[in-house]
């Protein structure tokens, strides 16, 4: 699988937001906004979470590997899902710790454009712990808000 | 007994940031989708705008609890609440109601094809889990 080039430079947007979900053996999904990805090669991510969001997410997806990552753009909404299967996790590496720190800084840009101040207290989420889970990605859906959206993108 | 959704949560229900909402297939696939509403209608009830559901609709069908997560744009406070699709809606007062609020946020986004209601979720508030309790200071 190759991730199309559009999707790949989105991937690297610090105003591009993410959400990780997994679905636990009772079919409860558990789910987290992410805090930044790292393109591996054409089949997988490194996608990075805050635990303490969702306290059962990474037992889950250890248990039951089917996940989705999705992202949207948060200026146009354009957005795509990523459909997989969990690899592993692990603590960040010092690359990764600066990809956190960027994609926070882009977050509290976007809410700053919104109108949204949050100054040094942004930090209070910013520097929660993060946390590395790499996903082997299988398919990829557009799932941009408009009319026939949910249609699984070609790629080879 | 108190409403689970306090005014916080009320504040987060607005869209503001948007919400997503997750939901599995019968085989534990999960599904994520970014929705434009989440109405509160009583204190055990919440509606979900449904614009542009086609896989989300049939987790639904068949496996009708989910989850959404909400933001407070204030704080940055998260919920997510876990919800059982009860019925959908296609008319009424409720309707006509969150299909006004809708516009409302198609002009703001200059987007009214994208923004445009096809039928309200009613759900029933099943639990709720604090994923961050808001900035302080």
């Amino acid at each position: 699988m190759v991730i199309p080039d559009n999707i790949d430079k989105m991937l690297e947007l610090t105003y591009t937001f993410g959400w990780l979900v997994g679905v636990d053996d009772k079919l409860e999904s558990h789910l987290c906004r992410t805090c930044g990805v790292k393109k591996i090669d054409n089949e997988h991510l490194i996608i990075l979470i805050t635990p303490s969001l969702a306290e059962h997410l990474v037992e889950t997806i250890q248990n039951h590997p089917k996940i989705v990552f999705t992202i949207v753009n948060a200026n146009t909404f354009e957005s795509y899902q990523f459909k997989g299967k969990y690899v592993e996790n692990r603590p960040l590496n010092a690359e990764e710790g600066n990809i956190k720190h960027r994609f926070m800084r882009g977050i509290k840009e976007v809410l700053s454009d919104m109108g949204f101040e949050y100054n040094d207290r942004f930090s209070q989420y910013a520097e929660l712990e993060g946390w590395a889970v790499k996903m082997k990605v299988e398919e990829i859906y557009e799932q941009t808000p408009k009319p026939g959206t949910g249609k699984k993108l070609i790629v080879k | 007994m108190d409403s689970l959704i306090t005014s916080e949560i009320q504040n987060a229900l607005q869209g503001i940031v948007p919400s997503v909402m997750a939901t599995s297939s019968p085989d534990g696939m999960p599904n994520l989708t970014y929705i434009s509403q989440a109405h509160f209608v009583d204190d055990n009830h919440l509606a979900i705008s449904w614009q542009f559901f086609n896989k989300t609709w049939k987790n639904l069908q068949t496996n009708p609890n989910f989850s959404v997560v909400v933001t407070a744009p204030q704080n940055w406070a998260m919920w997510k609440i876990n919800l059982r699709f009860e019925e959908l809606l296609k008319d009424g007062d409720l309707f006509d109601e969150m299909e006004i609020a809708l516009e409302a946020i198609a002009i703001m986004q200059a987007a009214t094809d994208v923004f445009k209601l096809a039928a309200v979720l009613m759900c029933e508030i099943v639990s709720i889990e604090t994923q961050f309790h808001g900035l302080t200071g």
